[in-house]
């Protein structure tokens, strides 16, 4: 957000004494690239891959990968990690079946599924500031807990959904275009636009870029922290809200599998720092398509899934070293070769003059 | 040039645009303390850099004792028997003494480690150089001065013929500066060591070195021997001409330090409250009895338009006081009013609402966020007063952000992320986020830490305009004597966590006669003169 919003705006007269400034591309640029290349490759090795069809059940299936990198891109900007999304799905996606099955009606039951959700972002954010376990530890264990309590009430059956119209989350239309990806694409922007327009937003890259200073800057780091956990734990419910509405069974097993290994490719090849305080929620939807494909493509070009694992996990690690070298580059050595550098040694387009 | 010593011969480096250095000559000689010094951005860095290994010239040429060297990494450069001790140390904080001196060369008998041999010529070293504590201390543990004193230890272990100390005093109060350079002059003359010592003090360079070099805007100004150059050769060498506009004097006093002279407490004038309250504005922030955290009992009164400076040594509870006062640390006991009412900030938040800035004395740890733009960085604490419907007003913000940061004449791109911009312009930026709170009282932890003497002007002057024009109580945390005498109106002084409130006016209060004061017993009783 930083570069998008401050790049496009000319240099202020007064302070600039750099007046030749290349207009910068936006950073979401390259991964774009990627992606079409990909869907490039796919449509010309296989027809079936370029059919709007399977355009559309590609987007589906994103979704769910789409929703947890929405919440994981979250977390991710503040520096954190949360490893419970993929869990949230079971969690979540048992207990709307559940509650449905006890005869309340989907829309409260969806409601309370996803309170339910969202408190185990909260209890993750909570433990996080309060209790200050590190991330990877807390949520590795919410993530634990998450995951068996689905199994332990339902002894590992599955629970069928009855209520028809449940069925409309997963599986409706609006204008031919699928619901859930409908649903994930108003999330975004109003994601995107929130983190961008408002002063909680700023405060999650705030958070992320340096803790001390906004801390002194007069950020609320609890509230902050806790929020963009919640916020994770949201968007792990609507996963489940997704997984569990077009299979029409609350599935104990589900969220065990890829989804949460996805969902942070997505976000980490999408531009979104490990390290915090740096990455756009377009960019994240874009690593998010681009997760989708990859894994639609080699099905539709009947990959043995095995593969599929292995090719992810390649993308994240190219991802990864990316955003390690860009940091590197900005002065900020990771591999600590050289100790801090008092000269900045950017790019020349944005080095300043020296005074 | 040829013979014994490290020799660099017409070194230049660049980045992009900007040279850092331009054909550097210079000779580190066994047996010799050779100061290298120069304001900020004048290349210092860059050389020893280039020396450790750290950096590779463009050109020029590296010999130690007669043998051309090329260093890839700063291996190759201790492999040399050149040994760099940075600012930041490079020790592990959770490993022992004797595992830090060792690291990397631990000896080994049987594939297994030799602890107690090992724990054995730590502790040699750190009687030797002076270091109290033991081998099997944790680094944690100790303080600043003793750390740098077991990363000088390991590279004497490790065989170091060449010692580099970078601004090594900085962090250092006056008596541990005093035993550091000792050890320097003592591992001159009886090791036989080089010794290349950064310092932007020229007491201290004159106290200990044999070879003055200066540099300035990447190339040499001065090489020449203590005995033929005078501090007057050495302020005109790196000050002189190369940078804009004429010479700011308090800011060469800054460098220069004026002599420990004559000194009596006796003649020290103090001003009372009610004088100062007649001259200034209202009392704005009145700290009474404050404890707690290392502090045991501030009591201090500033008034708008005042700029208060404080004066204290390391470790006094300077920076303790100003933070409780942020509302950084929890104020455990005694009471803070501001504009005369009852003041207890939770948070910073909660004092940057009720109109407190701070500035930090550690800009890149918590004072601003590096992967953010100036722009950004400046607006971050008030945002909250440019919302309309629960959205951010960007182009208003960014209005007001250029306003202020052109009131403070950045230089450098405030679109770019603030790393960018050099450190003087960093502070100055950071001013500028403070000018934008509009705040009544601003707390400055040592504001001009590591700017050059220019931005040092600059930052003075802005400092001034906001006690002047509004209205602003400002109070200055500064370890530089001649900052406060230059700077404020008043100065207190911190001794062990406390404060009594006395206030000297800076019209009759000398550098000499702060440092004594700062030394003086802690008491109130005999902290001296009272207020007349």
């Amino acid at each position: 957000m930083t570069d998008t919003t401050t790049a496009r705006k000319p240099p202020t007269s007064k302070n600039s004494e750099v007046h030749v400034k290349k207009r910068r591309l936006p950073d979401e640029t390259g991964i774009f690239i990627v992606l079409v290349a990909v869907l490039l490759v796919f449509s010309i090795l296989s027809p079936n891959f370029r059919t709007i069809d399977n355009g559309f059940t590609l987007l589906v299936n994103g979704t769910v990968i789409g929703f947890l990198a929405l919440g994981q891109t979250f977390v991710l900007l503040t520096g954190g990690i949360d490893l419970s999304t993929g869990a949230n799905i079971a969690m979540s996606g048992v207990l709307v079946a559940l509650v449905m099955q006890a005869g309340v009606p989907w829309p409260a039951a969806m409601l309370i599924a996803l309170i339910a959700a969202t408190s185990l972002g909260v209890l993750n954010g909570l433990l996080i500031h309060y209790v200050r376990i590190p991330p990877f530890i807390a949520t590795f264990s919410t993530q634990g807990v998450a995951l068996a309590i689905p199994l332990i009430i339902t002894g590992a059956n599955s629970i069928q959904v009855r209520d028809i119209g449940f069925s409309w989350i997963g599986q409706g239309r609006i204008a031919g275009v699928p619901l859930p990806v409908l649903l994930l694409l108003v999330a975004a922007v109003i994601a995107g636009l929130w983190l961008r327009m408002t002063r909680q937003g700023v405060h999650v890259y705030a958070l992320g870029g340096n803790k001390n200073a906004a801390r002194l800057a007069g950020v609320n780091i609890a509230r902050t922290t806790i929020l963009v956990y919640a916020i994770s734990g949201f968007c792990g419910g609507m996963g489940g809200m997704i997984v569990t509405s077009r299979l029409m069974v609350g599935f104990p097993a589900t969220g065990t599998g890829n989804e949460l290994f996805y969902s942070i490719a997505a976000a980490v090849v999408g531009g979104i720092s490990l390290f915090g305080g740096v990455g756009t929620v377009l960019g994240a939807m874009i690593g998010a398509v681009l997760i989708a494909a990859v894994s639609n493509g080699m099905n539709v070009l009947s990959v043995q899934s095995y593969w599929q694992s292995l090719v992810i996990g390649v993308i994240i690690l190219v991802g990864v070293s990316f955003d390690t070298l860009r940091r590197s580059r900005a002065g900020r050595p990771v591999f600590a070769k050289r100790p801090a550098v008092d000269t900045p040694s950017l790019p020349p387009s944005t080095t300043p003059s020296k005074s | 040039m040829t013979g014994e010593g490290l020799l660099v011969d017409g070194i230049s480096k660049s980045y992009g645009p900007t040279n850092a250095l331009t054909d550097v000559s210079l000779a580190i000689r066994p047996g010799r303390v050779t100061a290298l010094i120069g304001h900020n951005g004048a290349g210092k860095s860059t050389l020893l850099r280039s020396l450790s290994g750290a950096e590779v010239p463009d050109s020029g040429s590296i010999r130690i004792d007669g043998e051309a060297q090329s260093f890839t990494g700063p291996r190759d450069a201790s492999t040399a028997g050149i040994a760099c001790v940075y600012q930041e140390l490079s020790l592990v904080d959770q490993l022992t003494v004797a595992q830090n001196i060792f690291l990397g060369q631990e000896q080994v008998s049987g594939g297994v480690l030799s602890r107690r041999q090992m724990n054995r010529r730590a502790d040699e070293l750190c009687a030797e150089y002076g270091i109290t504590a033991r081998a099997t201390d944790l680094i944690s543990s100790l303080p600043v001065a003793q750390r740098q004193m077991v990363e000088v230890a390991r590279a004497i272990n490790q065989k170091a013929k060449y010692i580099l100390l970078d601004e090594p005093t900085t962090a250092l109060e006056e008596q541990q500066v005093e035993h550091l350079l000792g050890i320097v002059r003592r591992l001159v003359d009886e090791q036989g060591i080089g010794v290349l010592l950064v310092d932007h003090k020229l007491d201290e360079v004159f106290a200990v070195a044999d070879h003055v070099i200066g540099l300035s805007g990447g190339r040499i100004v001065l090489d020449g021997s203590v005995e033929d150059v005078d501090r007057a050769a050495v302020i005109e060498a790196i000050v002189g001409d190369h940078g804009s506009g004429p010479v700011d004097t308090a800011a060469v006093a800054a460098i220069v330090g004026d002599g420990l002279g004559e000194t009596s407490l006796e003649s020290v004038e103090t001003v009372s409250e009610a004088a100062r309250a007649r001259e200034f504005g209202a009392p704005v922030l009145e700290a009474t009895g404050l404890s707690g955290n290392n502090l045991h009992g501030v009591d201090l009164t500033v008034h708008a338009g005042e700029i208060l400076g404080i004066y204290g040594l390391v470790g006094s509870g300077r920076t303790r006081f100003l933070r409780t006062v942020y509302g950084a640390f929890p104020l455990a006991e005694g009471s803070l009013k501001l504009l005369g009412k009852p003041f207890r900030p939770k948070s910073p938040a909660q004092a940057i609402k009720a109109g407190v800035a701070f500035l930090s004395e550690e800009r890149k740890f918590d004072g601003f966020v590096p992967q953010m733009s100036s722009i950004e960085n400046v607006v971050l604490p008030v945002l909250g007063k440019y919302i309309r419907g629960g959205v951010l007003r960007w182009r208003a913000l960014k209005g007001s952000a250029d306003d202020v940061l052109s009131q403070v004449s950045i230089r450098g791109q405030v679109s770019a992320p603030i790393t960018s911009l050099s450190g003087g312009n960093q502070q100055k930026a950071l001013f500028a986020r403070a000018t934008l709170q509009a705040p009544l009282l601003l707390l400055l932890d040592e504001p001009t830490k590591g700017v050059d003497i220019g931005a040092k002007r600059e930052i003075y002057g802005i400092i001034r305009t906001l006690a002047a024009e509004k209205n602003v109580a400002v109070i200055v945390v500064s370890s530089e004597e001649e900052e406060l005498t230059e700077l404020a109106d008043s100065i207190a002084v911190f001794r062990g966590g406390s404060c009594d409130g006395v206030v000297y006016p800076r019209s009759s209060v000398t550098a000499a006669q702060l440092r004594e004061l700062a030394w003086a017993d802690a008491s109130p009783a005999s902290a001296g003169p009272s207020a007349p």
